[in-house]
């Protein structure tokens, strides 16, 4: 089973949508997946888990982003993808097709 | 490859370097990218400092008339650790004292998004220390300490100096 991890720290307003998003995008593509979520709660988990800020999304593995792919500027922080908190919909779709499509 | 301060270029075909070979012969070199941008030849996305979105520009063109390295927090309302950096740091004696050499000014991206994408803001907060010549001199992404950030403005400090 495929497995997607959330990586968020506590109190990130902008964590609960995103597990929403990936939920609903899952059923509506019918992929099953593990999803789990995991806190990061300093640099030095940043830096371990690769986080970009909260929430940071890896679908097996991979950050959900492909742009981040060489970026090294972990931390504690908020993530921001474009101008919204949360990943869009199209890049949850990309990268779950991308993963079904690799199976 | 074009070699400057803080900065280089790398010209590579796509179809024939994986991103991640090129990646760790750069690494290999010594360096340690903090930012990665991908760019197409002819892209004229790149970060100039001609036509500078507010409320930077103006902020820039005052560190510049007193030949001061400008300091750009980026941060939102929402943003937890952005809250913690003001409260725990950016208030601190410390800090505020060191930041007296600079010219500083708070982005809020929510306000100003433009200047948000300017700079690439990727996550918050986001420090960028920028030189009179507009030469990105630091990015630092996320929360630090009171000694990091006092360690960093002094080393800038010391580098317009030299």
């Amino acid at each position: 089973m495929k497995k997607i991890t959330i990586f968020y720290f506590e109190g990130c307003p902008n964590y609960d949508p995103t597990v929403t998003l990936i939920q609903r995008v899952l059923d509506e593509l019918g992929i099953e997946a593990v999803v789990e979520s995991v806190e990061v709660r300093g640099s030095d988990d940043a830096q371990r888990l690769r986080f970009f800020g909260s929430p940071t999304v890896h679908v097996e593995g991979a950050d959900i982003d492909p742009a981040t792919e060489g970026r090294s500027d972990y931390g504690i922080s908020c993530r921001k993808y474009g101008p919204s908190g949360t990943p869009s919909r199209n890049m949850v779709v990309e990268a779950l097709e991308k993963i079904e499509g690799e199976s | 490859m074009l070699a400057e301060s803080d900065a280089f270029i790398v010209q590579y075909q796509r179809s024939r370097v994986s991103v991640a070979a090129m990646m760790e012969k750069i690494r290999a070199l010594g360096y340690r990218p903090e930012e990665v941008q991908f760019l197409k030849r002819g892209d004229k996305t790149a970060p100039t400092f001609s036509d500078l979105p507010e409320p930077i520009a103006a902020a820039w063109e005052s560190a510049k008339r007193k030949g001061k390295i400008l300091v750009l927090d980026f941060y939102a309302s929402w943003c937890a650790p952005c809250k913690i950096l003001e409260r725990d740091v950016l208030r601190s004696a410390r800090v505020e004292k060191a930041l007296g050499e600079f010219v500083f000014l708070k982005v809020d991206t929510d306000r100003y998004p433009k200047a948000a994408e300017h700079f690439r803001v990727r996550a918050l907060p986001t420090l960028i220390m920028i030189d009179t010549r507009g030469h990105l001199r630091d990015k630092h992404v996320g929360l630090l300490s009171v000694d990091e950030l006092v360690e960093k403005l002094d080393a800038l400090k010391r580098s317009a100096v030299d």
